[in-house]
């Protein structure tokens, strides 16, 4: 009995881990030699919508005057563009940098002050943009630095009254700090070059990522605004948008700098807040995108559902792995037969190796040739994504809404140590490298 | 009314692109006096083309047909290398035999160490404890950079661990003869190197690397692969001999094929660094702004 057990449970993960092989494969492909699916990268020129700029802020005294400096050096039109930084309960600098910024520049920098309701970006986000009736909302978190173009880019997509949210490139600054984010620039290099370009390519689901990217108000409003109880309410948004038949595009030319975790244990709080978020979501939107009533390509569907599993493959690696060492100690491995060997044996040298293949093939992409020679340390990044994600899988939480969201802590680093800054910045396609 | 003169390079350029009948996408590429616009890296892609295919189909072909044909040397190579070690390691008297037929008429005589190992003693069982215990001590006590380390070792505890309570609880015994071990280890290896042309043509000759780039890609993983193979069973057979069975569930799941994996991984990534000197040399990434421009915080940061 036990011996059947494992066997099924070892070939269902074979089976689970083969089709996201093939999916890294084919987005690979795809990206490399597809046609590219960049529709709105020339418009320049237009009666442009107006937008607000929202930048969720909690203690972000570190960081915050790069993003606001940035954002005002933008050449978006003047007379529509808002930038708001919703300051949720700092207890720093950063309201006194909010304040000093708005009596410099009062028609474009007005801050929204927060010091009661629901903690989190979510919920910060819900209150300011309920005050706000521009066409677009732009979402930048506090640490990003858009380039002068950047807004006009974003704004761009949504020319096309299809379009309900948009999403740009994250880009980490902090390349050099350390392994973890040598690493961590090329799971990013992996998620967004050629996961997300290619899901733009074969009109699939790309993900909105929470910052760098924006939304129709009118369309979040179609679809009930940002949900306060969600740990993830990009991936959330993505989905209620995706259900309502809104398209959310990918911008890959929109590129935008970011602080990536320089240390370990902020990593796996990160990556187990995306994990808990994500899986949410997935209990959330599996049942009603598998009916699917508004009649989605099911390329859509099944990508879509894709999408939602990701978090869930280290579960199922794990269990793979235990059904194998089980199977091992029973001394079932002669009874598959040759056929099975190679099969096994094919899956790990050749099934394995997607990942690694989509990552170097988006850092060449990237130009970045010699950082890929840090490619095999990717294995200690898969352990620990792999273990911290099957943890915060496995975990009750990451299954039910949130009564108490709240600001989660993502270190800054600009300016010496690490410091509090925080955001609830989530950039789900980068952990696509990881599966 | 004025004229514009056009750079010299440019004429040149284009009378050059223009006979050798480029088309309007080479032409829109073509800079300022005969330099060519590098797209942006959102917007780079490779081009199929005949001769990728040509790559993709022949390369590989030509790779496992010497694969085929080097099979029986390289089973006497070995030999050679097994029998070489046997003696200084006391891994039995003589290298035997064992036939596997990969294929209806395919055929090859993998080189076997005829040793054996027993159950584990109970001071091996005690030894394999305390091992197990300061593997996960030490991984457990690893902080900062080293985490990832200390998740490394905490996994192969937790596998040593199956395999202390597997020892303590059965009796022999066990599934598996080091003999039967080991030429499993090298028909694996076989296997890999079987698949070896299709993993380098899947990964990495469809990119644009020049042909020589590609072959040595391909030449180094299956040189390399064909010497590790033979010492890495020696390695696995020398431990469990000397340790007992109590070793061969992880070296078996952690240090075979996946090892194995990551040689080409790391293979792959440095072959990946290399120039191509084509198009996706054409896009270099510059770092982004200088820190030092954002290393500018608020006093009371």
């Amino acid at each position: 009995m036990i011996v059947l057990l494992a066997t099924i449970g070892m070939w269902v993960a074979v089976v689970v881990l083969t089709v996201y092989t093939a999916r890294h494969y084919f987005f690979t492909l795809n990206r490399l030699f597809g046609k590219h699916r960049q529709p709105y990268v020339d418009i320049v020129a237009g009666e442009w919508p107006t937008v607000a700029v929202f930048v969720p802020a909690h203690n972000e005294s570190a960081v915050i005057r790069d993003s606001l400096d940035a954002l005002l050096a933008t050449d978006y039109p003047r007379d529509r563009l808002v930038i708001v930084p919703v300051d949720d309960r700092s207890s720093d600098n950063t309201r006194a940098i909010l304040m000093e910024y708005a009596t410099r520049e009062p028609l474009r920098i007005r801050p929204h002050l927060r010091d009661g309701g629901q903690p989190g970006k979510a919920a910060a986000l819900r209150e300011a943009m309920e005050l706000y009736q521009a066409d677009v909302f732009l979402v930048f978190d506090a640490d990003y630095i858009p380039g002068p173009r950047l807004l006009r880019q974003l704004a761009a997509p949504f020319f096309d009254p299809e379009v309900g949210a948009v999403m740009g490139r994250v880009v980490p600054l902090n390349v050099g700090s350390s392994l973890l984010t040598r690493l961590l620039d090329l799971e990013r290099a992996g998620g967004y070059q050629v996961d997300q370009q290619a899901r733009m390519n074969l009109g699939l689901v790309p993900q909105y990522g929470g910052t760098v990217g924006g939304v129709r108000r009118s369309a979040l409003r179609q679809v009930g605004g940002w949900r306060v109880d969600s740990l993830a309410e990009d991936t959330d948004i993505t989905y209620r948008l995706l259900l309502a038949g809104w398209e959310v595009v990918y911008q890959n030319r929109s590129e935008c700098y970011e602080e990536v975790p320089e240390t370990w244990p902020v990593r796996i709080r990160q990556i187990q807040r995306w994990a808990r978020g994500h899986n949410q979501v997935l209990s959330t939107y599996l049942g009603r995108l598998i009916r699917n009533p508004m009649r989605l390509p099911q390329r859509q569907v099944i990508d879509g559902v894709l999408l939602l599993g990701v978090f869930v493959v280290p579960l199922v690696l794990i269990m793979g792995w235990v059904c194998a060492i089980t199977l091992f100690f029973t001394g079932s491995r002669p009874q598959w037969g040759p056929m099975a060997v190679l099969a096994v044996s094919a899956f790990n040298t050749v099934g394995n190796f997607a990942a690694f293949f989509q990552v170097a093939a988006a850092s060449r992409l990237d130009g970045s040739r010699e950082r890929i020679r840090v490619l095999p340390f990717m294995l200690l990044g898969f352990l620990v994504s792999t273990f911290a994600v099957a943890r915060a899988s496995s975990s009750r939480s990451s299954w039910m809404k949130q009564k108490d969201v709240s600001w989660d802590k993502t270190e800054r680093y600009r300016g010496g140590n690490g410091n509090g800054g925080s955001n609830g910045e989530r950039n789900g396609p980068t952990a696509e490298a990881k599966v | 009314m004025a004229t514009r003169s056009t750079p010299p390079g440019v004429d040149a350029a284009f009378t050059d692109a223009t006979r050798r009948g480029s088309t309007g996408d080479t032409l829109r590429k073509l800079g300022v006096q005969g330099g060519r616009i590098a797209p942006h890296r959102s917007m780079i892609g490779l081009r199929a083309s005949p001769a990728l295919l040509l790559d993709l189909l022949v390369l590989p072909s030509i790779m496992l047909v010497s694969v085929f044909v080097l099979l029986d040397p390289l089973m006497r190579a070995w030999r050679w290398i097994m029998d070489a070690l046997r003696g200084p390691l006391d891994l039995g008297d003589a290298i035997s035999t064992t036939v596997i037929t990969l294929a209806p008429s395919i055929a090859v005589a993998v080189p076997v160490y005829q040793v054996d190992a027993g159950w584990p003693t109970t001071a091996q069982l005690a030894g394999g404890w305390i091992f197990t215990a300061v593997l996960a001590s030490i991984g457990a006590a690893l902080r900062g950079g080293f985490i990832p380390v200390g998740y490394l070792l905490r996994a192969l505890a937790m596998m040593q661990l199956a395999a202390q309570v597997w020892f303590t609880l059965a009796g022999p015994p066990f599934p598996y003869s080091l003999a039967v071990y080991g030429s499993g280890l090298l028909v694996t290896g076989v296997v890999i190197l079987l698949l070896a042309p299709f993993l380098v043509g899947a990964t990495f000759f469809v990119f644009d690397f020049p042909l020589h780039k590609k072959l040595s890609l391909g030449a180094l993983l299956l040189g390399h692969l064909a010497v590790l193979f033979p010492l890495q069973a020696t390695v696995h057979v020398w431990l469990i001999k000397n340790v007992s069975m109590l070793a061969m569930p992880m070296l078996f799941l952690v240090f075979g094929v996946l090892l194995d994996v990551f040689v080409y991984v790391a293979l792959y990534g440095w072959a990946m660094s290399w120039r191509s000197g084509r198009e996706l040399d054409a896009v270099v990434r510059r770092p982004p702004v200088p820190s030092r421009r954002l290393r500018r915080v608020s006093p009371n940061a």
